[in-house]
């Protein structure tokens, strides 16, 4: 879907030669932190950037030349949510329909009933919870029926509840065939999608499933239970800084190997450890170690 | 969970297909249209604190300029120097110009020091034989100085001057003057400011980033935008209009409704001003400076204030680039003269010139990507 695109703002890379693509009716995942590149990835797709190098298309069509009808074909939901804060729901919806050229009034209720809007439809956007705004936002990119969605941060700043329905929208939006591109730097949600993208500092430094991703992380979880727990936990910070303390037990990331249990049982010298157990990284774990690596490759 | 197939086909509206027809476009054109002006219409009603200000504002400086606003002082103070002189008293207190003091100052030195603090603004010297022989004027608030002069010049030259005949405003009241003026003004300043802020306030919300990712086209956005604001501006002037023709009894003496239609270009020209400044301002406050920055200066330059003939030559070039420069002759014309497109027809076509100029420039200006 794109090579090597690159886009800069006054000589600071924001996307820097990524190259990936998207099948059609998955839920693609871009993720990465904060100022990773991941919302001027999307806005170049979507023609609202003109790509500082490189070339991409979407939906078969070229981001640069044939922005208009991408533009008619994708679905969008900026980060800022796009709708009028000052306009109901139902006047929002009605407004997006209008402009896309929606002529039947049957699609608005469609929408509204199955993003379940209808309670809401008279509300001024403003006053609804962040959760319900997200909602109509999906809704208002979903009027005109497109092929594709592009939605930016669609959980930020949303309850967990909230969020998990969010993403059931967006998997049943997905199993109609409907390709979903969606930015997140919520980790645990990016398990929730079908393939993914991470993105570090401008770059594309991975991309696959998320079994894949854990994979190719290399990682493995050392989980110790030592007394006093205390002392264990310090010592193993102290030789590995990634170990974290869940309640009184610690989890140490390290890459897969077979003299790991003998040097953690080296640093613990002295302690009393119950039990030593290992279980794969999560995708969290996972993006840390390949965020180093690539960071440390890119020094090198 | 959604019902089975409640998504429907995708994208089958034949204006957004490749091989689209000329006359579904310029419906889907129409719609578009039709969907921004409904939504700014909303957006307008139900900002009541904006909505407001907008007709209230107006309000408020039609009133200081009827009653407030003089551009003839009254009551200026005199005293008389040296000796006292019933004849130059009585000349003196003919007309409401002057306040002449009871008291005569003993000396000039005591005159002046009057001035200096402030107590009166001119002292006229007096003779031994009652004859005024010296005026002096305290100049350093000019307004009031030039006004003493211009009276005292027709006092005391009273028998010879040939006789004078104001025509068109006989009693020379300001408000007959000013009214015109700001009906102009005021169009400017609440078609100007509304655009501006109109379109960044679409910036800075984020909506603006999703409008460009729909099919809206730019020419849709700015037509859209503009209608409504046209509406109220052009309700705005005619509210002042009205206002000023049974507050002030200011005449009327041109046909309204060509009035109405030669304010439809200098409309267009103030808007896209509106639409120039919404380019280059990142959110409301800098829209607000910008447009104070502009306003400001073509409400100084124009004529509608102080005469055209008191800006030097250098700066004039700034007066002729300002829509109000040609609309204030259009207006104190048809409001006091009774002039039509006979006799102003070349400020007309220079509107229509910058109606034209201003907007393609806008348009060409208004982006519609983000970077």
């Amino acid at each position: 879907m794109t090579s090597g695109l690159s886009k800069s703002f006054a000589g600071r890379a924001a996307v820097s030669d990524v190259t990936f693509e998207v099948n059609d009716g998955e839920v693609y995942g871009l993720i990465g932190p904060n100022g990773a590149g991941k919302t001027t990835l999307i806005r170049l797709l979507c023609g609202l950037y003109r790509p500082s190098a490189g070339a991409g298309t979407v939906l078969g069509l070229d981001i640069e030349r044939e922005r208009s009808l991408i533009r008619a074909r994708v679905g969008y939901m900026s980060q800022g949510n796009g709708l009028y804060g000052d306009l109901t729901v139902a006047e929002n919806l009605r407004f997006y329909a209008d402009v896309y050229g929606v002529r039947e009034e049957s699609r608005l209720r469609e929408v509204m009933s199955w993003l379940d809007l209808g309670d809401v439809a008279h509300h001024v956007v403003v006053d609804l919870p962040t959760g319900l705004r997200q909602r109509a936002a999906l809704a208002a990119a979903l009027v005109h029926r497109p092929q594709m969605v592009v939605l930016d941060e669609p959980t930020s700043g949303v309850d967990p509840l909230a969020r998990d329905t969010m993403w059931e929208l967006v998997r049943s939006i997905a199993a109609q065939g409907v390709t979903a591109l969606v930015t997140t730097h919520v980790m645990p949600e990016a398990q929730r999608c079908d393939r993914l993208a991470l993105l570090a500092e401008s770059r594309l430094i991975a991309a696959g499933t998320p079994e894949d991703l854990v994979e190719t992380s290399g990682l493995t979880i050392a989980r110790v239970d030592a007394t006093p727990w205390a002392e264990a936990f310090a010592r193993l910070r102290a030789r590995w800084p990634d170990a974290a303390l869940y309640g009184t037990r610690v989890h140490v990331p390290l890459p897969q190997g077979e003299a790991q249990e003998r040097e953690v049982r080296g640093v613990l010298a002295g302690l009393e450890v119950y039990s030593l157990s290992w279980q794969p990284p999560g995708i969290e774990d996972a993006f840390i170690a390949l965020v180093d690596r690539a960071a440390s490759h890119g020094t090198a | 969970m959604p019902p089975d197939g409640s998504y429907g086909p995708t994208s089958t509206d034949p204006s957004v297909t490749r091989s689209s027809l000329p006359s579904a476009r310029r419906r889907g054109s129409m719609r578009r249209l039709r969907a921004i002006t409904r939504k700014e219409f909303i957006q307008l009603v139900r900002d009541r604190r904006t909505l407001a200000l907008m007709i209230g504002m107006p309000l408020v400086l039609l009133l200081i300029f009827g009653y407030g606003v003089r551009l003839s002082v009254d009551n200026i103070g005199v005293e008389l120097v040296g000796h006292d002189s019933p004849a130059v008293r009585a000349v003196l207190s003919e007309h409401q110009h002057f306040r002449v003091a009871p008291a005569v100052a003993p000396t000039l030195t005591a005159a002046r020091r009057d001035l200096f603090n402030g107590s009166e603004a001119v002292a006229v010297v007096v003779d031994a034989l009652g004859r005024p022989v010296r005026v002096l004027i305290d100049g350093s608030n000019a307004f009031v100085a030039q006004n003493s002069l211009e009276y005292l010049r027709t006092l005391m030259s009273s028998g010879t001057s040939a006789p004078v005949e104001i025509l068109y405003n006989p009693t020379l009241r300001s408000a007959d003057f000013m009214v015109p003026a700001e009906v102009g003004m005021i169009m400017l300043w609440v078609g100007t400011v509304a655009t501006a802020i109109g379109v960044v306030r679409e910036r800075e919300q984020g909506t603006l980033e999703q409008l460009m990712m729909t099919p809206i086209g730019k020419l849709e956005l700015m037509v859209g935008k503009i209608l409504p604001y046209s509406v109220l501006t052009l309700l705005i002037a005619v509210m002042i209009t009205v206002l000023g023709l049974v507050l002030f009894r200011v005449p009327m003496r041109g046909n309204p409704i060509e009035l109405f239609l030669f304010a439809i270009p200098y409309l267009v020209a103030a808007l896209s001003i509106g639409l120039l400044i919404s380019t280059v301002a990142q959110n409301q406050r800098q829209a607000m400076q910008t447009a104070t920055f502009i306003l400001l200066p073509q409400v100084l330059l124009s004529g509608a204030l102080f005469p055209l003939s008191a800006i030097p030559w250098g700066i004039r070039w700034v007066s002729q680039m300002l829509p109000l420069t040609y609309f204030t002759p259009i207006s104190r014309g048809m409001f006091l003269k009774g002039l039509g497109f006979a006799q102003l027809w070349p400020e007309v076509s220079v509107l229509c010139a910058m109606a034209l100029v201003f907007t393609v420039l806008a348009a060409l200006l208004f982006k519609t990507r983000l970077d």
